[in-house]
Parts: C-alpha cells; sequence; structure tokens
C-alpha cells in the first residue's frame, strides 16, 4: 500500500493561466484538488481611497484601470452613478453612442476572454483570430475616444467630444461582418473533441450556488439563471432596444462558453440599434463644470459589465469630491467560485476553472 | 435610533436634483422650508413608504427604521446590530425573498457615534426588487457574520474587515484579503492619510526631492536605522539630507583624526 498524503502546490503569483499577478494555493491529493486557497491583493492600488481624494470627473480615469479589459463599461458605470446622485440628464445622442462603445467593449472583451481561454486549453489558432477582430474594435476606440484601452470614454452628462466622421458606417460595416467571424469561432470549437473534454462537465456550478454565492453574468446565465441587468433593472436606454438573453442550463464551463458566444452576436444587434437610433444633437451633455452633491446623498447603482453585476455605490459630501465610492467588482465575487468549483477536478482543469470565471484583476484588486 | 437630525438631512438634499421624480415632494419642501421656523418639530408625515420597506416594518416593527430612498429608488432600512441575524434571515427567506448578497462595505463618519455604517446591498433574482441595509457598528465593536445566510459574504466581509476594520463576529476565516497580513492601519477610514501611514517620511522625501539637497551617499550615512527600516527595502539609503549643525562637524574631526 502506498502512503499518500495531503500536497500543497503554489499556484502563481506569476502563472500564465492567471491572467495577471493571482496566487492559488492548491491542497492536492495526488493531482486531485481537495481545496484551494485564493491569495490577492498584489494588483491593490488602492482606487477607492483615490476616488475619495478626487473630484467627480477625475475620477473618470480611475475607473478604466479597474477592468481594462472593458473600461469603457467601467465608465459608464461610474458616470451614470455620478448622474443618478446629480440628477443630471443624458442627451439622446450620448445614451446611444454610449450603448454602441460599451457594446463593442462587451464584444472585445469576451473576444479577448476567448482568446486567452483557449490559448489556455490549447487552441492555439484563437489567438489569433479573436485578437485579430478585436484589434478592429479598438481602432473604433481609438478613433473614437482616443485611446485604446483606458478610455476614460465618458463623463458625467455626455461624452466628451462628438463622434468622429465617418466612425458609425465603419462600426456598421463590421457589425455587418462580425457575426460571421463568430460563426468560424464556433465550427472550430463548438464540436471540437478537445474542447468538448476540456470544458463539458468541467467547473460546475448549480444556478442556487451561483447566486447564494453573488455570482453575476455569464456565470449566472451558464448556470440556467435567466438575469441580466440590461432586461431586469434597465439603465441607459437598454429598454428601448431589442435583443435576447442567452442561458444555458448545464452549469459547466461549456455552458458559459456559449453564452459568452452568444452575447457577442447580441450586442451585435444592440450596436447596430443604437447607432440606428442615434439621433443628430449635442452630445456633451449639460452637466456643471464644478460637481457637487450634498451631504448624506447616495445611489448605488448597477450594471450589466461584460463580467456581470458591475456596481457603485457613492456618498456626496457637500463637496465636490466624493465621499465614498465602492466599487462592486464582478470578477472580485464571481472568483468566490473557484474552491467550490475546483474541487474534486485535477491541477489542468484548474486552468479551465479560472478562464471560465473571466477574471481580470485589475477588477479583483482595485 | 438617535439618527432622526441625519436622516433629515440626507432627505433635504435629494429634494434639490429630484427633478427626475416626485413633483410633489419637490412642491411640499419649499412649504415645509417656510414652516419650519416657527414651529419646526414635526416633519411632514413621510409620503408613502417603499412597499418593501413597508413589509419589513410590517413583520419587525420598531427594530428597523425606515431611511428612505436612495438616488436610484432603492429603499434603505436600518437594524440593530442584535436585530441584523433576524432581520436577514427573514429578508432572504421571507416575503421578500432577497437571495443575492450583492455588495457589503462600510463607511467611516468620522465624528458620529458609531462611527462606522455597515451597509448591505441585497437584491431579489427572482423578484427583482433591491433594498439597502445598514447597521451602526463602533470601532472595536462588531455585527453579526452574514456568512450563514448568503455565501457571498466570506470575501465581502474580509474586504471591508481589510480597508475599514470593522469586525464581522462569527466569520469563519476573518483575515486580511488585499493588504499584507502584518499590514497596520485600514486604509479607507477617514484618518488614515492617502500616502500610507509613513506620512512624515515621505514627506521628508519629498521635500528633498522638491529642491532640498539631494546626496545619495551622504544621505545613506545620515539617514538613522529607524528611517531605513521604515523606508523598506526599496528605498536606498535616504534621499533627505539634514543640514549638519555647524558644532557637529567639530565634533566629527577629532574621531577621524583618532582613527
Amino acid at each position: 500500500m502506498l502512503e499518500t498524503k495531503e500536497f500543497e502546490l503554489n499556484m502563481g503569483p506569476q502563472h500564465p493561466s492567471t491572467h495577471g499577478v493571482l496566487r492559488l494555493v492548491l491542497h492536492l491529493d495526488g493531482e486531485t484538488v481537495l481545496d484551494v486557497d485564493t491569495v490577492m491583493g498584489y494588483l491593490h492600488r488602492g482606487t477607492e481611497k483615490l476616488c475619495e481624494t478626487r473630484n467627480y470627473y477625475q475620477n473618470v480615469p480611475f475607473t478604466d484601470r479597474t477592468d481594462y479589459l472593458a473600461a469603457p463599461y467601467n465608465n459608464l458605470g461610474y458616470v451614470e452613478t455620478v448622474e443618478k446622485l446629480g440628477g443630471y440628464q443624458v442627451s439622446e445622442r450620448a445614451l446611444y453612442a454610449r450603448m454602441a462603445i460599451v457594446e463593442l467593449s462587451r464584444i472585445a472583451s469576451h473576444l479577448f476572454w476567448l482568446a486567452t481561454h483557449a490559448l489556455d486549453i490549447g487552441a492555439q489558432t484563437m489567438l489569433f483570430w479573436c485578437t485579430r477582430e478585436r484589434e478592429v474594435i479598438l481602432d473604433f476606440f481609438e478613433a473614437a475616444l482616443g485611446d485604446r484601452l483606458t478610455t476614460s470614454a465618458f463623463k458625467p452628462g455626455g461624452l466628451r467630444r462628438d463622434l468622429p466622421e465617418g466612425w458609425v458606417e465603419a462600426v456598421l460595416e463590421f457589425c455587418g461582418t462580425f457575426p460571421a467571424r463568430v460563426e468560424e469561432y464556433e465550427t472550430l470549437l463548438n464540436a471540437n473533441r478537445i474542447w468538448m473534454e476540456r470544458t463539458v462537465g468541467i467547473g460546475v456550478i448549480s444556478g442556487e450556488d451561483a447566486i447564494a454565492l453573488g455570482l453575476s453574468g455569464p456565470m449566472l446565465r451558464g448556470s440556467g439563471v435567466d438575469h441580466d441587468l440590461r432586461k431586469a433593472l434597465p439603465y441607459g436606454g437598454y429598454d428601448t432596444v431589442d435583443f435576447d438573453v442567452p442561458v444555458y442550463p448545464d452549469c459547466d464551463s461549456y455552458s458559459r462558453y456559449l453564452v459568452r458566444m452568444e452575447e457577442m452576436r447580441q450586442s451585435t444587434r444592440i450596436v447596430q440599434q443604437a447607432l440606428a437610433k442615434m439621433p443628430e444633437g449635442k452630445i456633451t451633455g449639460k452637466a456643471p463644470k464644478m460637481i457637487k452633491i450634498a451631504e448624506g446623498v447616495e445611489a448605488y447603482h448597477v450594471v450589466e459589465s461584460p463580467r456581470g453585476e458591475l456596481g457603485y455605490y457613492m456618498i456626496g459630501g457637500g463637496k465636490d469630491i466624493p465621499y465614498k465610492c465602492k466599487i462592486r467588482a464582478p470578477s472580485f465575487c464571481n472568483l468566490q467560485a473557484v474552491g467550490p468549483m475546483s474541487k474534486g477536478l485535477l491541477i489542468a482543469d484548474v486552468v479551465t476553472v479560472i478562464g471560465t470565471i473571466d477574471i481580470v484583476l485589475g477588477d479583483v484588486d482595485r | 435610533m438617535a439618527d432622526e437630525p441625519s436622516n433629515d438631512s440626507a432627505e433635504e438634499p435629494a429634494a434639490k436634483p429630484a427633478a427626475e421624480e416626485k413633483p410633489e415632494a419637490v412642491a411640499e419642501k419649499p412649504a415645509a422650508a417656510d414652516a419650519t421656523p416657527a414651529p419646526a418639530p414635526e416633519p411632514e408625515p413621510e409620503p408613502e413608504p417603499h412597499p418593501v420597506t413597508a413589509a419589513l416594518t410590517g413583520q419587525f416593527g420598531d427594530k428597523v427604521s425606515d431611511e428612505g430612498e436612495d438616488q436610484c429608488g432603492t429603499p434603505i432600512v436600518r437594524a440593530g446590530a442584535d436585530d441584523l441575524t433576524e432581520v436577514m434571515t427573514w429578508l432572504r427567506d421571507g416575503d421578500l425573498k432577497l437571495n443575492y448578497l450583492s455588495s457589503v462595505t462600510a463607511v467611516d463618519y468620522t465624528t458620529r457615534d458609531p462611527r462606522f455604517d455597515v451597509v448591505y446591498h441585497l437584491y431579489s433574482v427572482g423578484e427583482n426588487h433591491r433594498l439597502t441595509v445598514k447597521c451602526g457598528c463602533e470601532d472595536g465593536e462588531g455585527v453579526p457574520s452574514m456568512v450563514d445566510i448568503w455565501p457571498a459574504a466570506d470575501w465581502l466581509e474580509r474586504e471591508t474587515y481589510d480597508l475599514y476594520g470593522t469586525e464581522f463576529l462569527g466569520h469563519p476565516d476573518l483575515r486580511r484579503i488585499f493588504l499584507p497580513d502584518d499590514w497596520e492601519g485600514f486604509p479607507l477610514r477617514k484618518d488614515y492619510p492617502l500616502e500610507g501611514p509613513n506620512l512624515e517620511l515621505l514627506t521628508r522625501q519629498q521635500a528633498a526631492f522638491r529642491g532640498g539637497q539631494f546626496d545619495r551617499i551622504r544621505g545613506e550615512q545620515a539617514i538613522n536605522e529607524q528611517e531605513r527600516e521604515m523606508a523598506g527595502p526599496g528605498v536606498v539609503g535616504a534621499l533627505w539630507v539634514p543640514e549638519p549643525p555647524a558644532d557637529e562637524s567639530e565634533t566629527e574631526t577629532p574621531d577621524q583624526e583618532g582613527d
């Protein structure tokens, strides 16, 4: 009889599959994972503290740097919260321009998720195909917002400047060709035997557990829970566009993959509708130059970022800086599932689990 | 509780930007403001409590107090630390079905008593409504942990403890989550300086950068042991060189002669 004992293995902080600096202490029996201890904070920059020292306009660039793969969505969550606090109206042009930009960022984020997730599992082609399309979207961001990754896209009340000439046509042309690209990805992966064996039945979490653990976004919808904040608590004009919420009931990595693929198609639809609805007019908005929020006025506003429920809880302090700015980061809450999801799996499957949660460490640590 | 005045101050500014909803509330406010100088004591009765708040107060009576709504229309209630577990269990299992704990955080009101508010943002995935629950917490005391009710609270409470130092009683594993285990202080408290705890050393270094003397080699000698320790491994020596007093240079020379 061979003697066995529990074994501890450090995965990270520098590990290619952790997509940043995340350390997992795996408790192993042979190659089977018994428990996972997550150590984070390597990227903690004190964003919330910094937000309490800058004024409402200066805080926008901080929000880019939380979830840097979908920076426009973080900008949107922040500026919408400030608009709620101050009661500022957004012009219709700005509303739809924002919707188009944030949905493009959802596509870009999902593309990069697919690229890295597939690369982790062993499908290298996806990296090249997905970054090819993502590059086009980043070019759109650069043209309209001046930056590719840390966009600082919006300001309270609207956008910083109007969209450049020809931008709308270029985006619509991209939207026309993009669904065919998604199909291309699917021909490569959907029935791929290696892909199926690495994702089907891996990282299972039931819908009930997912709700109790506070998971959100594709993590919920991949577990059969039909919940999308764009439908449930519509914000930013989402109640005026038509789109479907994909839900798959299998609770595993494969069904989360299907959710994200379908979301890319639906986002394309939203971009097309938003650009069609976008009227001419002023885009910069009506918020005052110096925003002051009275003491004690508070708001907790949530948006559906590519990773899930992104919430901003802000309290005014009577000055031009917020008294409190808490960021409810979807990656942080979703990462909590890495323990329950990895139990009983092999070490190689932990890579799949990290990938399927779709974490961004800037968002986890803030 | 003793929060009646702070409650009013929370209501009043809300009416200023209230162009978005409740036009009648805006109309009423000026009248109330006119009336306040003379009688003052009774604020006009709350327009209509939010149905979620009404259900909660109907169940628990005085144990929870209505604190109005925030700018998104989410009702806010306040509960005492002693009743919190009971109230929260009912919120999850009772009619409101608030099965989703969205976030936990704290707010530091430095001069207030109790000093902190622990804030829970709840949501019902099926019924689609929100609720914010606040609970006062004095520095050094704690509030009961919600891990048994929502497993999501595990990391959220650890984060709050890490950044605010509010204890969560009964939490199975309450330790720092972002900061190193031996970190001193709680960064999101209002009395914690933005630059970090070694503020004095930092400002001296910055002063040196801005036009004081900048001499790395002599600085390394001038720094004392404690300052070197505070500066950490990244900073070699000090960037600050104190002005050598006239008599000190004299005391040094005999030493060198002795060598």
